[in-house]
């Protein structure tokens, strides 16, 4: 359990890191992933989408609904 | 890479079949000519011209021959090599993705260990004693922290890259940028910010693995002599480094919380 001390600790870290346009989020995998808070947002060139995916996912959910 | 003095039969074999025939043709045309009775001679000079420009470049052939061959054999024996292991890492990530999600972690860190020693191994066939590193984020740890995960080849466990030290946010600042680093002699040029140890290696590449949902950590490959890698090593890291990705992404579920 944490005292306060240490709560004031892990905000100054959050703070930190807020700073320098990234911070870190603990994934359910129990490892964590960084983020950036810079608003920059990197894609991989490398990724080629399936044209079912990118186009008409929702429209064929509907579909199966009905 | 060419060895030192490796120009000195490209120069024999293109120039000793002109200047041979051509010298060769000029004594033998001048022996037929002559009447000062060294015609034996200069017909045997004439041969020995010919005959040289026709062996160097019988033998050029020879070499160009059992060159292509012996880059052929190395090229088959190298993918090879490369199925061979990269194919664990690869059936490891699959099976990975077979079980719970609460098992999923163990994989990981088995599928980092495969990753690991198939990047040491293909690149240890040209490079002296390489080692090869996959860190992950530690978010447990405040301030956090990139630990090794798994790691093969040449040396002890490395130490971890501590956020709030210059090493590690260093490292951390670079994780974020998502661009592949490579110092083929860091004597000569750092990154920024780099307070290494630099502990037995004098080169390293080192790529983030990351997915549009973040940066998981990296993978770094390193060498003690400068210039032991090229851009196929660079490419292979990349390569190992987004085969990666797909075990952090199937490692964990979709609802990702903040760390406390």
């Amino acid at each position: 359990m944490k005292n306060v001390s240490d709560d004031v600790v892990a905000r100054a870290y959050t703070s930190a890191m807020t700073k320098q346009g990234w911070r870190v989020v603990k994934t359910s995998g129990g490892y964590g992933v960084l983020k950036s808070t810079a608003g920059t947002k990197a894609t991989k060139s490398t990724v080629v989408r399936p044209t079912a995916v990118t186009g008409k996912k929702g429209q064929g959910a509907t579909k199966i609904d009905r | 890479m060419s060895k030192r003095g490796g120009w000195i039969w490209p120069v024999i074999s293109a120039s000793v079949p002109v200047v041979g025939s051509f010298a060769g043709a000029q004594l033998i045309a001048w022996g037929i000519r002559d009447t000062t009775g060294i015609q034996a001679w200069l017909f045997a000079g004439g041969v020995t011209g010919v005959a040289a420009a026709v062996g160097v470049t019988v033998a050029g052939k020879i070499v160009e021959h059992r060159r292509g061959t012996s880059i052929d054999r190395a090229r088959r024996n190298q993918l090879v090599k490369l199925r061979d292991e990269l194919m664990p890492f690869a059936s490891t990530t699959a099976d990975m993705a077979r079980q719970p999600h609460d098992v999923r972690q163990a994989y990981l860190k088995t599928t980092a260990q495969t990753a690991a020693t198939a990047l040491r191994s293909v690149v240890a066939d040209h490079v002296a004693r390489p080692r090869a590193v996959i860190y992950l984020l530690n978010a447990d740890n405040e301030p956090v922290s990139m630990d090794s995960i798994a790691h093969s080849g040449r040396g002890e466990r490395p130490r971890p890259f501590v956020q709030g030290t210059t090493r590690g946010d260093a490292a951390l600042s670079f994780i974020e940028k998502k661009a592949v680093g490579f110092y083929p002699d860091l004597q000569k040029k750092r990154p920024a910010g780099y307070d290494g140890t630099m502990s037995g290696y004098n080169t390293y590449i080192s790529v983030p693995v990351w997915t549009e949902s973040g940066s998981y950590g990296m993978v770094t490959l390193d060498a003690p002599k400068a210039g032991s890698f090229d851009d196929g090593d660079v490419a292979l890291v990349e390569l190992v480094a987004e085969m990666m990705s797909i075990a952090f992404e199937i490692g964990q579920d979709d609802d990702v919380r903040v760390a406390e």
